[in-house]
This record gives structure tokens, sequence and C-alpha cells, in this order.
């Protein structure tokens, strides 16, 4: 059974759905897109993911969101995403992926 | 389990000198080969080179495909492994990386594991104008890019967003076909399940417990069965495991000369790692962006901390690698004792050979196909170093080698029944 189908709310679940039906279709731009959506629906519903997953004095670390062109910012304590790349790779797309799904069963979403 | 030794050729400046004397890295290149041949009479099955530049002390590995060419004629079982190139096209031309992977294959007889990889330092991705965030996808292109290059008479050429190259044949071809054993870094667990997808080995050098590895395991082979699209030719399922080592006749020995290798090999990992640097004074400034090239000497400023922060842990809480639940585990009184406990509970491979032994069953249990071992770190002594590598190999690495055959073997079939992508691989 694939992972994302053990994310609890259905909001999430669908978004990493269209995530991994994009990738496995080798459009891999629109699965990120897709990955970030389902990302900021996580922090709508647990707002402390936030700030645990906005780099500190630039420092990046392992258990952050990615920063692969896809960045999540703070704006006015609001997530945003800003798309600084036009295109994505297929690794990209599986990197965001599986970030998202992990920050979702790990918080029981 | 297989087992193999794992090299960064970490050079600490003396603490009473500015700087190496200049025999210093004759001599540590010359030991380390001596380890090697050791590792090599002994079956250990493979050893692995770091690619960093300009990381001084923490990494003078930067060319390891003279080493392991080397290496290719001073030894004649263990495997050539690549832990991993940085393929970025302006660090390395996937052209001269295929030409390179093919020529060693050729003179070692078979031998190399192409490890692959997209850099990760500032120090380094800022020197060779990498992006970061598009070196994933440079490492992408590169490596699809460079397998192709091992397997097609001619390359067909490329036109790509990281590098263009007209149809040439790329020669030698290795002797491996269709090509050596593909394996990518992974210190991120996502990094993991790409490997996966990808049908190429994980080379995990983020120091995962068994606990981890144990998960990580079950979802990889999973994903290898039911969703892989592979980068290469051939797959080459497999996780591997970068474990901390030193093994004595008894565990204060061994904790003795363990010494401060684990302490500094965190410690300048931090200093020098991911953006900025995780190393932090106690302001909170990042280390890195004091650094004077071919001034600082980072294991003084290592030494010169409280021993309770030398230990590793300091540094993993600093790039919040560990929780604080984690760091406020109960632990035993004393520095031995501590040190023990904190091997058993990560698993490192750091004590007499029944501890050791007992340490990495739990890799065993959790179907992990290689181990790495950290041996040479810190201001370690090369011939604790030999020692170690010897007391494992005659007291520790047989018996589990010798499951590998009997039972892991048959466990790995089943995880890759129904699979019928072609593979190449030394597991």
């Amino acid at each position: 059974m694939p992972r994302w189908e053990r994310v609890a709310d259905a909001e999430a679940r669908d978004l990493l759905a269209r995530a991994e039906r994009d990738l496995r279709g080798g459009d891999a731009t629109a699965s990120v897109h897709a990955c970030c959506d389902a990302f900021v629906r996580l922090i709508a519903l647990r707002p402390e993911l936030l700030q645990a997953n906005i780099p500190g004095d630039h420092l990046i670390h392992h258990r952050q969101f990615p920063r692969l062109g896809a960045d999540l910012y703070d704006v006015d304590g609001r997530p945003a995403i800003r798309f600084e790349r036009q295109r994505f790779s297929t690794g990209d797309a599986i990197t965001y992926f599986e970030f998202t799904i992990d920050t979702a069963l790990s918080e029981q979403l | 389990m297989k087992f193999g030794l794992f090299y960064e050729m970490q050079l600490p400046r003396p603490l009473d000198a500015e700087s190496w004397d200049p025999d210093a890295e004759r001599r540590l290149f010359g030991e380390m080969i001596e380890q090697v041949e050791l590792a090599d009479r002994l079956g250990y099955d493979y050893v692995f080179f770091v690619e960093h530049h300009f990381l001084e002390e923490y990494a003078h590995s930067s060319a390891p495909e003279m080493v392991l060419a080397a290496l290719s004629g001073r030894t004649s079982r263990i495997r050539l492994g690549h832990g991993v190139i940085q393929m970025p096209p302006s660090m390395n031309h996937p052209a001269r990386v295929a030409e390179r992977i093919a020529t060693l294959d050729v003179l070692s007889g078979g031998r190399v594991e192409f490890g692959t990889g997209e850099g990760t330092s500032d120090t380094e991705l800022n020197a060779f104008h990498v992006g970061r965030a598009v070196k994933k996808s440079m490492w992408e292109e590169a490596t699809r890019e460079c397998v192709k290059m091992m397997v097609q008479t001619p390359y067909e050429g490329y036109e790509g967003e990281f590098f263009s190259m007209g149809r040439r044949n790329v020669i030698p071809k290795p002797l491996q076909r269709p090509h050596p054993p593909l394996w990518v870094a992974a210190s991120r667990r996502e990094t993991t399940m790409l490997a996966a997808r990808f049908g190429i080995g994980s080379l995990g050098f983020g120091f995962e417990t068994p606990e981890e590895t144990a998960e990580r395991v079950q979802e990889y082979y999973r994903l290898v069965r039911e969703e892989c699209f592979p980068i290469g030719v051939a797959i080459n399922p497999g996780l591997l495991v970068l474990n901390q080592f030193m093994c004595a006749e008894d565990d204060e020995e061994a904790v003795r000369r363990s010494a401060n290798g684990p302490g500094f090999f965190s410690y300048s990992l931090g200093y020098y790692s991911t953006s900025g640097g995780t190393a932090r004074d106690e302001q909170g400034v990042s280390l890195i962006e004091r650094h004077q090239p071919g001034r600082t000497n980072i294991f003084r400023n290592f030494s010169a901390l409280p021993q309770e922060q030398k230990d590793g842990r300091r540094q993993l809480q600093q790039a919040r690698l560990l929780t604080q639940e984690e760091i406020a585990a109960q632990e035993p009184e004393g520095e031995t004792a501590r040190a023990l406990f904190r091997a058993a509970r990560s698993g490192s491979a750091i004590g007499s050979p029944d501890t050791i032994r007992r340490n990495i069953a739990r890799y065993e249990d959790a179907h992990l196909d290689v181990m790495v071992l950290n041996a040479q770190c810190g201001d370690r002594r090369h011939e604790h170093i030999m020692e170690a590598i010897e007391l494992f190999g005659t007291q520790v690495m047989p018996d589990f080698q010798e499951r590998h055959e009997t039972k892991h073997r048959r466990w790995r079939e089943g995880q890759l029944a129904g699979v019928e992508l072609p593979v190449n691989s030394s597991i």
C-alpha cells in the first residue's frame, strides 16, 4: 500500500495522491506544486510546523522542508511557498513528496 | 551483512603549531594504504572514499579516483568505492567521470562501486558555482547521462539544462556490464527513497540507528519492487549505513582509543556542512563565517571545548539532528560507561569484539545490506586503527559474512521477487 494512503487528512491525502500521479506520469513540476500545496495544508492543521521548517540564520538541516527552488517562508505568520524555478526534476519531486508524507505520518495528520 | 571501511582522510592540525609538518599528508596516505591492504587480506568487502574539496582537517580526500587507482594495484579482492563523486558538471564533467570510472574498473578487474552525490557544503558548492536549489537536478541529469556514456557505443549526445555534449564514443567501457553498481549519498531519509525509486543503492551517511534502518529497509525494498523507474541500465538494490568504529581487546581500551574521533568528526562536519555551517559559538554565530583558509586551526578550537561538548552530541543537537528528549536520555555516570551506553544505544561499533557483535546485530536484524566503518577520524593512531581492523576482521566480521550468504541473500532475493529489471550488484 502506498504510504500516502495512510495520511489521515482527506485534503492532504488527495493532494499527495495527485503528486504521485504526476510523478508517475512524468510531470515532476506539477508533482512538486501538489506537494507544496499538501505541506501548506499540513501547516494549517499543525501551525507549529511552519517555524519548525524555516531555516534559522540561513541554517538548513536535514529535518526541514527541502529548499530546492520551492522554498517555504513565513509571511506574517502564514506559510508562503516561493517558486524560484520554472521546472523541477524527478529527483526534486521525489524529495518533496517523501518529505511531505513523512511529516504527515510522523505528525499523525 | 557485508562490511567495508570509509575514509574522509581526516587530518587535524597539530595543537602546538600553526600548520601540519611537511610530511603529514604523505604519512596519512601511506598509513591509509596499509590499512586498506590489511582489510583486503582479511576479507573486508568494500572501501569507500569521499570526494570533498577545501575542507581542511575534515576531509583531505579530494581526488579519490587517484587513491582508488593506487589501491587497485595493491589489493586483489576488496571492492573500490566512490563514496561519492560530486556529480554537478562544473565539479566533474559527466564524460570525465565515465572515463575515470571505466578506467578504474578495467584496471581493478571489475571492482568499482560508483557512488554519486550532489555536494553539500557552501565551501564547495560556491567555489564551483553550483546553486543549492539546482544541485539535485544537476546530479540527476549528470548521473543519467554518465551511465549512458558507459553503455552506449557511441554515446548519442545530449542537450540538457546543465550540460550539453555532441555524439561521441566515450572510452574505455567498464569491465562490469552494463555498468558498475550505482549508489547515491543519502543523508536525508527522502534521498534513500529516491534511491529506491531510481533503482540504486543508498549510501546512508547520516549514522542512522538500527531502528531507523529497519523502517527504511522495508520501505526501500517496497519501492524497488513497486515503484522503480531506473536511472541506470542495471539496478543495484541495497542499503549501506556508515557507523563509528573502534575495536580493542576490552571495552575500556576501545573507548580510550576511540578518543575524540567521533567527536571531531561531528564537530568538523558541522563546521563545514550545509549552508552556513551548523557548528556555532556561544553567541550562535556559525564558525565557518570566521574561517580563514589555510590558517584556522579547527582541531585547536575543538580541543578547547569542555569535555561534554566534544562527544559529538552537542553538534548534533545544534544541527537539530537529535531532539531534547534524545539528549536528555538517562545516562550512566563516568565517561567510559557513558560512551559505551551511547554506543549501545546508537548501535555504534565501538568496544570489544563481544560488545560490537551485540551492538551491530540489531542492524543485521533490520536486514541491512552493508555497514561501512569510520575508523580513521580525529587524531587516532595508525597502530590502533590497524589493530581494530584486524580484531574486527578476525573475530566479528566472519560470522556476519557467513550469515549474509546463508540467510540475508535469501531474504533479499525474496524482497526482489518479481522485479524483472537487470541487476548489477555486489551485495
